[in-house]
């Protein structure tokens, strides 16, 4: 996790930074802007009665933070808890959710005409949440609204859902 | 030389709110036939400070209705009048106006006026009305007051004394000239000479309309007026018949920033200064060190006034005229404060801006976070060095124990800033009493205990309502009148009393009055009218619980004191929201007693750590009655589903924490573990948990910020590791519990 930190894309006008992250087979890119911070996978307390990937709520420094495993809400890889293990820390403006992925890879700065349209096309995420596709080198990243993924009702993070279980 | 004032409006709106509230409490407590002249003087400060403030920012619509007040105050206090309950009645509805007043200045509105023209002709009449020789004089002096003025009879002399020639440094001495004359008739006493300059201005004009005619001009410190309450410039001789009070009125009035009327050199003894020191501290509490302010304050004018240094370089005084008036004023003044009000205690408002301060409860609460922080961090500490070799780290782990005693003495103070005395709540009741009662054509007396009693600031705003509610019932359905008080045998006036005390870890407040009591049949047959399913012989527990359903209410018509049925839906809203419970006794014909438990602090709960499987959940102290380990044959399984628990002749449901958590725990069997017996507003639980692990006070942490709220969870908090502890909230539990597991067996739900 730590080449996230040590690669400084330039950013030059109009330009946009991405983090990207893996999820089982596929890249996905979070505006960068929405990350507090990186840290291991520890502590969690469980909650009783919601869904299997939403694995509880952790401490962070005095805030009580819901901690969501990406892996097990769109079954992709293996949610394996290890040292290995990386959560990324969201700042969705009033909230703090912490985010379990395979693996944190980059950080690169995009340009809004690098980001082409999604075609629907048969992605672990609902392509809703989808703002484009992004090529970076010779890979492709999938680029997500990730404050509407996480605030949706979907994800049953925000009052008035019901985690069914 | 302008300055900002509006700063300071929030500070003078909140210590005026202060002042009135004090004002209003002490006029509730006096005793007519025997008022003490400390009281009175005390409200008489009040208003004076009020004035005061109102008049340097120039709200001068709540300084006029003060003058007012304090003239009638000022009678008072010199035993001229003694107080009368039209008197008080006048006076609480000022303070009431002066309230609403203050609302409007803050948040904008129209004040009503001809409430204010009613009520202050009420006070000047009643301050005229037994006129003495003095009173006369009195109700022809108030400067600020909209008496009519004849021409001529209102006067203010003003003296330009600035450091250095301003005429010579380009200020028109004809443009003065010219402002002055716009406000009345001009007469200019001393031509410009080195910068000074005397005038007198024959005009019913404010102290801030002069002070803003010289804005321009000079520091504020450099001009003062005298106010003149004389007849004309020529009738010096009228001087001498003013008798001693209105003098002191009229010196009164400058010292507190109304009119800066000592002409330095004419203060004739040190001991005038200090009076006119201490006055001037008792009108700006607020303003703790004068000499800092910008120096077109009116009170740092004020200050530099009366400064002896000045005194002597000033100029002499060419008005002999004016000279007996001023100087048997400040003569007059030492001798009959001593004389008049011996219990004045002068210094005291000023000690009391310097000892408190006022803090946003947003600071308060994120130093109240902050030292949670620390005292987690602590304990994170802790359990590390607890590794270590006490023999060979011994100053690690000193150190250590000196820091658990510091931030355990830290937090307890920290949360000490949010603890209020109850009678933040209790102090707005003998109001309310007195005027429902009034309106009602009741006697009602209110008995006050443990006012003293502290709890948190959160919870006390919370408080007022519901308690203001259950007051109101008391005082319209509880106490009869006084023929039907007669008839039944009791005492004309019926007594309310309000109570608050510690009880263990919670505060209980009671509404308790002598009335007539609920009445079960009344509150069966209404019930039946609402078709309020109850079951077939229902206990009083049952029936009082009744009034608190919403549109509930048994009164025959709906008067504007209560009758709708709202009211108690909402007192019981807001007490289960402060996760407080309620209690209601009541005996038809002897009264009713109202219970309120509440938790002291909103931010910290006692609790017990209990661990599940590998889990620590914690559990509201209060809640605990007991935890056992049970015997093998205590435990009956009922038709096949749920398990009772047989303790001490009741059987009560049990109610296995893994399986309302959903865990993997370390034991299955009841007799292996622990079984905690809890209370709920659902009756007692049994809760089943692996191991009980300790005692602690816990910092609760909102689920819901982040998250959402969580069922049978009422919040969080962070254990010593660092890890999230979720605090089990009984009455979900209990509730959720209901549907599938043994609530519905009889034997143990009645017994409490």
């Amino acid at each position: 996790m730590s080449e996230v930190a040590e690669e400084h894309a330039l950013v030059m006008a109009g330009h946009q930074e991405f983090l990207t992250f893996t999820l089982g087979e596929e890249e996905y890119a979070i505006d960068i802007l929405k990350v507090q911070e990186i840290r291991g996978y520890d502590a969690v307390t469980r909650i009783a009665n919601t869904p299997d990937y939403i694995k509880g709520v952790i401490n962070m420094r005095g805030v009580i933070v819901p901690v969501v495993d990406m892996r097990l809400k769109f079954h992709v890889g293996q949610a394996v808890y290890d040292q290995f293990t990386v959560m990324i820390i969201l700042n969705l403006g009033e909230r703090v959710v912490g985010m379990v992925v395979d693996g944190v890879s980059d950080v690169v700065a995009l340009a809004p005409e690098q980001i082409r349209p999604a075609p629907e096309f048969g992605a672990a995420m609902d392509t809703q949440y989808i703002q484009g596709l992004a090529s970076i080198d010779k890979r492709m990243a999938i680029v997500v609204d990730i404050e509407k993924l996480m605030t949706s009702s979907e994800m049953g993070l925000v009052d008035r859902v019901v985690a069914g279980n | 030389m302008s300055v900002d004032l509006s700063q300071f409006h929030q500070v003078f709106i909140d210590e005026a709110y202060e002042h009135l509230s004090t004002m209003e409490s002490l006029l509730l407590a006096l005793d007519l036939t025997a008022p003490s002249l400390d009281d009175l003087n005390a409200i008489f400060r009040a208003a004076h400070s009020i004035k005061g403030g109102a008049g340097t920012f120039g709200f001068t619509d709540i300084a006029e209705l003060t003058h007012a007040l304090e003239t009638l105050l000022d009678r008072l206090r010199k035993e001229e009048l003694d107080p009368t309950d039209a008197m008080i009645e006048a006076f609480l509805q000022c303070c009431d106006l002066l309230g609403n007043m203050l609302d409007v200045h803050q948040n904008g509105g129209e004040v009503d006026q001809q409430r204010l023209e009613s009520i202050r002709g009420e006070l000047m009449q009643l301050a005229s009305g037994e006129a003495s020789a003095a009173a006369v004089v009195e109700a022809a002096h108030p400067p600020a007051t909209a008496t009519p003025v004849e021409p001529g009879g209102h006067s203010w002399l003003i003296h330009l004394h600035p450091g250095k020639d301003i005429f010579a440094e380009g200020a028109s001495f004809e443009a003065i000239n010219e402002d002055l004359s716009a406000l009345g008739q001009l007469e200019v006493l001393q031509q410009p000479e080195a910068g000074h300059v005397r005038w007198r201005l024959y005009a019913d004009v404010s102290l801030e309309v002069l002070q803003e005619t010289f804005a321009f001009v000079c520091q504020a410190d450099e001009v003062s007026f005298t106010e003149e309450t004389s007849i004309t410039a020529s009738d010096d001789q009228g001087y001498g018949f003013f008798v001693d009070e209105s003098e002191l009125a009229a010196e009164r009035e400058a010292a507190d920033g109304f009119g800066f009327f000592i002409d330095e050199d004419e203060l004739p003894s040190q001991q005038a200064q200090r009076q006119a020191e201490q006055e001037a501290e008792q009108g700006f509490g607020f303003f703790v060190d004068e000499s800092d302010l910008p120096a077109a304050q009116p009170d740092a004018a004020e200050s530099v006034a009366v400064e002896p240094g000045k005194a002597t370089g000033a100029a002499a005084n060419p008005q002999a005229g004016s000279s007996p008036s001023s100087s048997q004023t400040v003569g007059a003044k030492p001798a009959t404060t001593a004389s008049r009000s011996p219990a004045k205690a002068p210094a005291k408002p000023a000690a009391q801006a310097e000892t408190s301060i006022r803090v946003g409860v947003e600071k308060v609460d994120q130093l109240i976070n902050l030292v949670g922080e620390l005292v987690i961090t602590r304990s994170m500490l802790a359990q590390s060095a607890a590794a270590l070799d006490p023999m060979v780290y011994e100053a690690i782990h000193n150190g250590l124990a000196a820091l658990e005693r510091n931030s355990r003495d830290l937090q307890e103070s920290v949360m000490s800033i949010r603890m209020l005395p109850i009678n933040f709540v209790f102090g707005r009741f003998p109001r309310v009493v007195r005027d429902l009662a009034n309106k009602m054509n009741k006697k009602v007396a209110l008995k006050l205990i443990g006012e003293e009693t502290e709890l948190d600031k959160g919870l006390i705003e919370k408080l007022a309502d519901p308690l203001t509610h259950l007051v109101r019932n008391s005082i319209d359905h509880g106490i009869e009148t006084p023929e039907q008080r007669l008839a039944a045998g009791k005492s004309e006036q019926g007594t309310i009393t309000l109570s608050a005390s510690h009880q263990g870890g919670s505060i209980l407040v009671e509404v308790t009055d002598d009335g007539a009591g609920l009445n079960r049949e009344k509150l069966l047959a209404k019930a039946q009218e609402k078709g309020i399913p109850l079951s077939d012989n229902p206990s009083d527990r049952e029936v009082w619980q009744l009034i608190f359903a919403a549109g509930f209410s048994t009164a025959k018509e709906v008067t504007d004191v209560s009758g709708r049925g709202v009211g108690m839906d909402v007192v019981m809203r807001n007490i289960t929201e402060m996760k407080g419970q309620i209690e209601i006794d009541s005996a038809e014909g002897r009264g009713t007693r109202i219970g309120l438990r509440l938790p002291l602090t909103l931010a910290i709960l006692d609790g017990m750590s209990l661990r599940v499987g590998e889990e620590v959940f914690i559990l509201p102290l209060t809640r605990i009655i007991e935890s056992l380990q049970p015997e093998p044959g205590q435990l009956k399984t009922v038709s096949g589903k749920g398990r009772v628990v047989h303790i001490r002749g009741e059987y009560l449901p049990l109610l296995p924490l893994y399986k309302a958590f959903n865990l993997e725990p370390r034991v299955k069997k009841p007799e292996e573990g622990i079984l905690v017996v809890v209370e709920s507003n659902e009756g007692k639980l049994a809760l089943f948990v692996d191991e009980l692990i300790a005692q602690h006070q816990v910092v609760i942490k909102s689920l819901e910020a982040h998250y959402r709220k969580v069922q049978g969870v009422s919040g969080a908090t962070i254990m010593g590791d660092g890890r999230v502890a979720l605090i089990i909230d009984i009455e979900q539990l209990a509730k959720l519990n209901q549907p599938e597991d043994v609530m519905n067996i009889s034997g143990g739900r009645d017994d409490e």
